[in-house]
């Protein structure tokens, strides 16, 4: 399995390993020096890969313009009778060379394949992507999945160019984890949030600590279709608090459920996709799935598993969010260097049938288009928080805060809708506290542009924080003092950004949108210059060899370079 | 879609390493000055990948990290290696001039 783009790796990395090896073996300078020629190419077909455009102009300019000529002159003033290898002893002389160079060689390849990174860094070895992906569109990746952490103070977004990146409510990048090039499909925090855990569509779980940024749990399956959710456990033994249950819920409805055991434990749990779920504090795992059920089950201490109906039959859910529980007791896992002033402020005790995880549920029936229903129903009990039947307009995605207090649908317009009209999509708010009154009638417009197919909808705990993500378009962040979004700040939308401004302005059209052709330009004049040397090889006036000078005659009786330089061999 | 498809860090840094033990087995075996040269210009050139190779992998190139320092490393490595030639070729024009040979082992004068 490789990819067009590796293909052209290994097709430009071959081609420039042996002209390199040309370039070097020649016993013809001007032949070497022409390898040399076709190296630059495709040292500059590399760069191209690497989307450094304006370098590979700079090779090809410096290069090949200048520095080979150079080398030529330097060949045609310096020939001499004697030959090119004045001194050439026989090969076996080559031979210590040759192990020094293998030796290098080893000992390089050795270290990239084995680097394991500084203290409190990943090991680069196993970078697999880039970070913004190939080409990067203005804006930074594409975002899969979106989380809040429990305590506020982060969201984390698993991005289509293989990375899960840690980022704070403003969208600032705080940390970047890769996934050996694999690309993340669902990502979760911990009940008390001082785990980050990913998964792809392969089974395989990573989880990170947050604030150290090592990787501290791995867990690596085979699933047999796409993981749409993932939740992993709280703290089970004080001695080694990195040892978790983690839980991954499939497009096929069936759990996965991995402890200290080698192969995780499967459950069917829904009829569907496992559209959200959650692990509290207590250990008790709430799963909701597309067929509208929400299943309850207790998976340290046991017990019969509770499935509570939530959507009626005939409707179909369309978005599901279950809520993460706030830690009863503030945050002892917070390293205590940090400012408090940038700590999450422990929420308040929740209040009046809040305590339970919320699980929100979006469902359309087909009866009415462009109508919908929005129920919040307290997983412990089943009680309804919200039932409001018969809204307006398509509902997208729906996210409850961390805290339990807000819920949030993308809503955008429906092909007929009735009511008031939409202009585009908006973030409906719900406020969840009692004393406030279940209001939902504060709108937050969202930034022009395509929603997608499948929006994601992250709300945080203090303020109004959402985070929204779209196909195509990058990540942005809802500030409740600016009353604005913003886009993400990564480096995946910095580099871009700043990068297009000087070569992409002269590459993105020549270079970046025609990278095959560029190569493919590349490789054939790298293979002229081969066929060139080839062919001078065949010299018809080739003169015989027999007046091959003797190697190490001294030049002492040669007055001056000769001003013809004799034909070789 | 489970991989991104992209080409991985290792291999660029794999073509580098490679091409820079060619260029190192070339300065070991050649003898002409010139040939050393370019065998050299092959070893920058393979550092010049590894350069942009780590800048375009690199996670936090950030704008305090200035995002286009891995390119900026680079245009200089090809900026020295350009002075370089020209200064290194005028020497061996030179040493041709004088010893009537661009060979490196009779350019023995200050041997002991």
């Amino acid at each position: 399995m490789v990819s067009p783009l590796q293909l052209i790796f290994l097709i430009v990395s071959a081609v420039g390993l042996l002209t390199a090896l040309g370039a070097v073996l020649a016993r013809n300078l001007v032949h070497a020096a022409l390898f040399l020629v076709a190296f630059f190419f495709t040292v500059a077909c590399q760069f191209i890969l690497l989307e450094a455009e304006f370098l590979a102009a700079m090779q090809v300019l410096i290069y090949i313009g200048a520095v080979s000529i150079l080398l030529l002159f330097g060949i045609m003033l310096t020939r001499n009778i004697q030959g090119d290898e004045t001194t050439g002893g026989h090969w076996i002389w080559k031979v210590p060379s040759g192990i020094v160079a293998v030796g290098v060689l080893g000992v390089l390849l050795f270290g990239i394949a084995n680097e394991r990174g500084r203290p409190g860094q990943e090991s680069w070895s196993r970078i697999g992507s880039r970070p913004g992906g190939v080409n990067p569109p203005i804006g930074g990746p594409r975002s899969l999945a979106i989380a809040f952490s429990p305590t506020g103070q982060f969201v984390a977004s698993a991005d289509a160019d293989g990375r899960v990146r840690l980022l704070n409510p403003r969208g600032g990048q705080v940390a970047a984890f890769h996934l050996d090039g694999l690309e993340p499909t669902a990502v979760a925090f911990s009940p008390e949030g001082s785990l980050l855990a990913a998964a792809d569509d392969q089974g395989n779980v990573r989880a990170w600590n947050v604030l150290t940024r090592r990787a501290v749990l791995e867990r690596s399956g085979a699933r047999p279709g796409p993981v749409t959710s993932l939740a992993i456990g709280p703290r089970r033994f004080e001695q080694d608090q990195d040892n978790r249950l983690v839980v991954l819920g499939g497009a096929d409805g069936i759990l996965q459920i991995w402890d200290d055991a080698p192969e995780p434990v499967e459950i069917g749990a829904h009829d569907g996709p496992v559209a959200s779920m959650v692990v509290t504090v207590e250990g008790l795992l709430v799963t909701a799935g597309l067929d509208g059920e929400v299943t309850i089950r207790d998976l340290l201490g046991g017990g019969p598993v509770r499935r509570i109906e939530a959507v009626e039959p005939g409707r179909t859910a369309v978005a599901v969010a279950v809520g993460s529980v706030p830690p009863d007791e503030p945050q002892n896992f917070a390293d205590p260097e940090s400012d408090p002033a940038t700590r999450a402020p422990a929420p308040p005790p929740a209040a009046g049938g809040l305590s339970g995880p919320l699980v929100a549920f979006a469902s359309v029936s087909r009866d009415g288009p462009g109508r919908w229903t929005f129920r919040i129903l307290n997983a412990f009990d089943g009680q309804d928080l919200i039932n409001v039947p018969d809204l307006p307009h398509v509902p997208g995605a729906v996210a409850l805060a961390s805290d339990g207090r807000r819920a949030a649908v993308v809503v955008s317009p429906g092909p007929d809708g009735e009511g008031p009209a939409l202009a585009r999509p908006v973030v409906r708010i719900w406020d969840l506290d009692p004393g406030l009154g279940l209001k939902g009638d504060e709108q937050i417009e969202i930034p022009p542009g395509p929603l997608g197919e499948a929006p994601l909808l992250a709300a945080g705990s203090r303020g109004s924080r959402f985070v929204l993500g779209r196909a195509g378009q990058s990540t942005a962040f809802y500030d409740d003092l600016d009353r604005s979004w913003a886009a993400s700040q990564g480096p995946a939308v910095a580099l871009p950004t700043v990068v297009a401004d000087m070569p992409r302005a002269v590459g993105v059209e020549l270079m970046t949108r025609f990278v095959i052709p560029f190569e493919v330009a590349g490789l054939m004049l790298t293979a002229a210059l081969v066929g060139a040397i080839v062919l001078a090889r065949h010299d018809p006036r080739e003169s015989p060899t027999t007046a091959e000078p003797a190697a190490g005659r001294q030049p002492a009786d040669v007055p001056d370079p000769p001003a013809v330089s004799r034909p070789e061999r | 879609m489970t991989s991104t498809g992209d080409v991985p860090l290792s291999w660029f840094l794999a073509f580098a390493s490679a091409a820079f033990a060619v260029g190192l087995f070339g300065v070991l075996v050649r003898r002409n000055a010139i040939a050393l040269l370019m065998a050299v210009e092959i070893m920058l050139n393979a550092a010049n990948i590894n350069l942009v190779a780590f800048w375009r992998f690199g996670d936090s190139p950030g704008a305090e990290g200035g995002p286009i320092s891995g390119v900026m490393l680079a245009i200089f490595v090809i900026t020295i290696a350009a002075a370089e030639v020209a200064v290194g070729i005028a020497l061996i024009l030179l040493c041709y001039r004088r010893w009537h040979a661009a060979d490196v082992d009779r350019f023995d004068s200050m041997a002991g």
